[in-house]
């Protein structure tokens, strides 16, 4: 396996490719440009299609049709393209269509700047588009991860038969960084998709369809949604904590991970056991394993690049037991190490408030 | 930017793991275009650098911006052609400067300004041997065969030009 | 006995819900004889639209998708990039194509994206209870322009002249519903449209000028007449591009 110097929007890309990608539809939009960049390079020699549509309405939508016709396929884009692509995220979800969704977050709200930031958690996590869905959100915080989750997100989409969000922000987009290019192993068995309009030969007719006039059939359609979103929530949880025996746990993900793995080496000169929750999935969120640690916790530091979103998941998980600080950095600003070393000291040795 | 992609994928030849970050957005056209370099030998905590061991500064408005960065012991080096005049710098850290574009002049090719400016770093620091630097240089220069032998040139002159000639480093 | 008419293959047996005198029925019907004749229900896949059509899907016998509003054209642009060799269309009405899903159709017929475009143009939003349409006809009625369309309501759209002078359209036709003759015409665009995209010459739509009895106000028989005597005169039928030599 080759391990090359790779930027992150690129490394996911090249994951795409290789867990079988065979249409991606895009705008572009900085900055995850090197994104469709790279596909319209690498995907038609691959035997995929790259088209570059003429919005990121149109593009979900290709998705959507892509998606609906059995192929492996994917859009990408940040905040202000990605609001504009909540309708068809809600279509996917409702018509249980498999894509696989890219959003390097920057600065907001509006048309913000283009800055590296997690201020699109509440979008991703809790809805965006209309109705009652989830999506499954990943959320990698190296390069590494790029790649890896990108593959997953293939195979989770596929298995669920739901759109899948790879949530990254512009650092790890445009940032460099050592990647393993491992091989693609299916994380599920690939399943043949009997349900996809293929065109119906030697079978009644397939249906892509969000529509249910009858309230009835709409609510058991509901339901049906939310099972499988209860299973999901039971089997996909993904987590990493860093140092399981700490005192004091910090609560990160995707680049605010990496600044605070920072901050719990500096807090460790000082002698003090600091430990890291990194949620892997952002949904389903690792509720447990949160609340696991709130005995040992003196308390919990979230670290986010937004005014305070995942902060509330860690508040629900921690349930009042425990004190949680939040210190976040928003426009673009990516916190600094030194800055949350201070606070948490504060915090740790002016006693608890 | 050239030099720190070179410096970060060269460091993986030499079984590091390292992160490069680049300035995106309007400070690429001009300004304090920057890029953050970050080699490991374990996993990378965090890509982002506050402190650096190392400065480079290319520029009179680089060098204000970042030069009170640096982390007490390490290294500044200043390219001179460029900068005339040097602000007051803090004393607990090691100052090169070092005349990078008349050096490059000197071997024909002023735009390889900053692989002379990375030659010097590697005399000093041994981040990565000039060896691993010369044998990676296509990785920057893949589409330009032809300025990659200029830029071996610039690496090496830059290289001699602190390994050879100490008059130039000022050690604080 | 020899059945003289029967249900084309690719309609299912479901009853249409739409009013009487409404023509959605007859163009359902026409593109149904179309796939059949031209043998391509097993490769087809349809994309239905928002509006009266919006249940097209419980009404073909054929694979289908349906599409959020005015986003048909970009589906089946995304069906057809997945699936090259099969037969993709949509079928939108002209609240979806002309006004919500201007930016799609233009695009779709901009890239010469080889699907086929079936498109009713009745000049008023049907579903939603006879609003103004983007193609409402100047000074007609509707329940957003209660004393009929002027210039403050902006003037109606001509898609098909339109559309028909970029590069990427194959083929472009206006038929009526307006009586027997014009229904024959109108069958026969369709299926140069559907054969123009077997043959992967480029974009292909039909505007197919129909009936709201219903929104109108007008009975069946009148309908037609509208459709005949005041719409055909702002919306001339015809084609207005097709692939040039022998194809």
């Amino acid at each position: 396996m080759e391990t090359v110097l790779m930027k992150g929007n690129e490394a996911l890309a090249e994951a795409a490719i290789r867990a079988g990608l065979k249409v991606y539809f895009g705008y572009p939009i900085t900055p995850q440009n090197e994104v469709g960049e790279y596909l319209a390079k690498h995907l038609p020699p691959a035997g995929g299609t790259f088209l570059q549509a003429e919005s990121e309405v149109a593009a979900i939508n290709m998705v959507y049709g892509a998606a609906g016709a059995g192929v492996r396929t994917m859009t990408s884009s940040s905040g202000p393209g990605i609001s504009l692509m909540q309708e068809g995220i809600s279509y996917l979800a409702a018509a249980e269509l498999p894509a696989v969704i890219v959003n390097m977050m920057r600065g907001g709200p509006g048309l913000g700047g283009i800055q590296p930031s997690q201020s699109d958690y509440f979008q991703a996590t809790k809805g965006g588009g209309h109705g009652d869905y989830r999506l499954i959100v990943l959320a990698p915080s190296s390069v590494q991860e790029l790649y890896d989750l990108t593959m997953l997100a293939f195979d989770l989409a596929d298995h669920y038969r739901n759109p899948v969000m790879v949530l990254g922000d512009g650092l790890l987009g445009q940032m460099m960084e050592s990647v393993t290019l491992k091989p693609y192993i299916p994380a599920f068995p690939l399943e043949e998709k009997t349900w996809a309009t293929r065109g119906r030969k030697n079978r009644e007719p397939n249906i892509i369809n969000s529509l249910y006039l009858d309230p009835e059939r709409l609510f058991s359609h509901n339901q049906k949604l939310f099972k499988k979103y209860q299973e999901i929530a039971e089997k996909e949880v993904r987590v990493e904590v860093i140092n399981e025996e700490a005192e004091f746990f910090f609560v990160a993900y995707g680049s605010s991970a990496r600044i605070s793995l920072k901050v719990i080496e500096l807090l460790k000169e000082k002698g003090i056991n600091a430990g890291l929750i990194r949620p892997i999935t952002l949904w389903p969120f690792p509720y447990t394993v949160i609340a696991e640690k709130v005995n040992q916790s003196k308390g919990f530091m979230v670290v986010e690049m937004s005014m305070g979103q995942m902060v509330e998941d860690v508040e629900r998980a921690v349930k009042g037991q425990k004190p949680v600080y939040f210190y976040g950095t928003a426009g673009g600003i990516v916190p600094s190490p030194q800055k949350i070393f201070q606070r948490t000291l504060e915090i740790l040795e002016g006693g608890q408030e | 930017m050239a030099m720190g992609m070179l410096l970060a994928h060269a460091a993986i030849k030499e079984g590091f793991n390292s992160s490069f970050i680049p300035s995106y957005g309007p400070e690429m056209r001009g300004g304090t275009a920057n890029c953050s370099v970050v080699i490991e030998k374990g996993f990378i905590a965090s890509p982002i650098v506050t402190e650096p061991d190392v400065l480079v500064a290319m520029n009179s408005p680089s060098l204000l911006k970042f030069k009170d960065t640096v982390k007490k012991g390490g290294h500044l080096f200043i390219n001179s052609s460029l900068i005339a005049s040097i602000p007051t710098i803090k004393s607990d850290i090691h100052i090169h400067k070092i005349p990078a574009n008349e050096l490059a002049l000197k071997i024909g090719e002023s735009r390889a300004s900053n692989m002379v400016m990375l030659g010097a770093v590697l005399a000093v620091t041994n981040l990565i041997s000039l060896e691993t630097a010369l044998l990676n240089l296509n990785y920057i220069f893949k589409n330009k065969p032809e300025v990659l032998a200029v830029n071996e040139k610039a690496l090496k002159i830059g290289f001699q030009s602190l390994k050879e000639n100490k008059v130039k480093t000022a050690v604080i | 006995m020899a059945e003289i008419l029967a249900r084309p293959e690719s309609l299912t047996k479901v009853p249409f819900h739409y009013c009487p005198g409404c023509t959605h029925g007859i163009a359902h019907r026409l593109v149904a004889e179309v796939i059949d004749e031209l043998g391509l229900a097993e490769k087809t896949i349809g994309v239905a639209s928002v509006g009266c059509s919006v249940l097209a899907y419980d009404y073909f016998n054929l694979d289908m998708q349906q599409a959020a509003h005015g986003r048909a054209p970009a589906v089946a642009t995304g069906i057809k990039r997945a699936l090259p060799d099969r037969i993709v269309f949509t079928y939108q009405g002209d609240g979806d194509l002309a006004s919500i899903g201007m930016g799609e159709i233009v695009h779709a017929a901009g890239r010469g994206e080889n699907i086929t475009v079936i498109f009713i143009n009745n000049s008023i939003y049907g579903m939603t209870g006879g609003q103004m349409a983007p193609t409402t006809l100047m000074g007609q009625k509707t329940t957003t322009t209660p004393e009929g369309r002027t210039k403050d309501n902006g003037f109606p759209l001509k898609v098909s002249e339109m559309l028909a002078t970029l590069d990427g359209v194959a083929y472009i036709a206006r038929v009526a519903l307006s009586d027997p003759g014009q229904v024959i015409k109108a069958k026969k665009a369709i299926k140069t449209a559907f054969t123009v995209q077997e043959k992967g010459l480029g974009f292909s739509m039909v505007e197919i000028l129909s009936t709201c009895p219903t929104n109108w106000g007008l009975s069946p028989v009148n309908a037609l007449k509208y459709v005949k005597e005041t719409m055909t005169r702002y919306y001339p039928p015809g084609e207005f591009k097709k692939p040039e030599g022998e194809w």
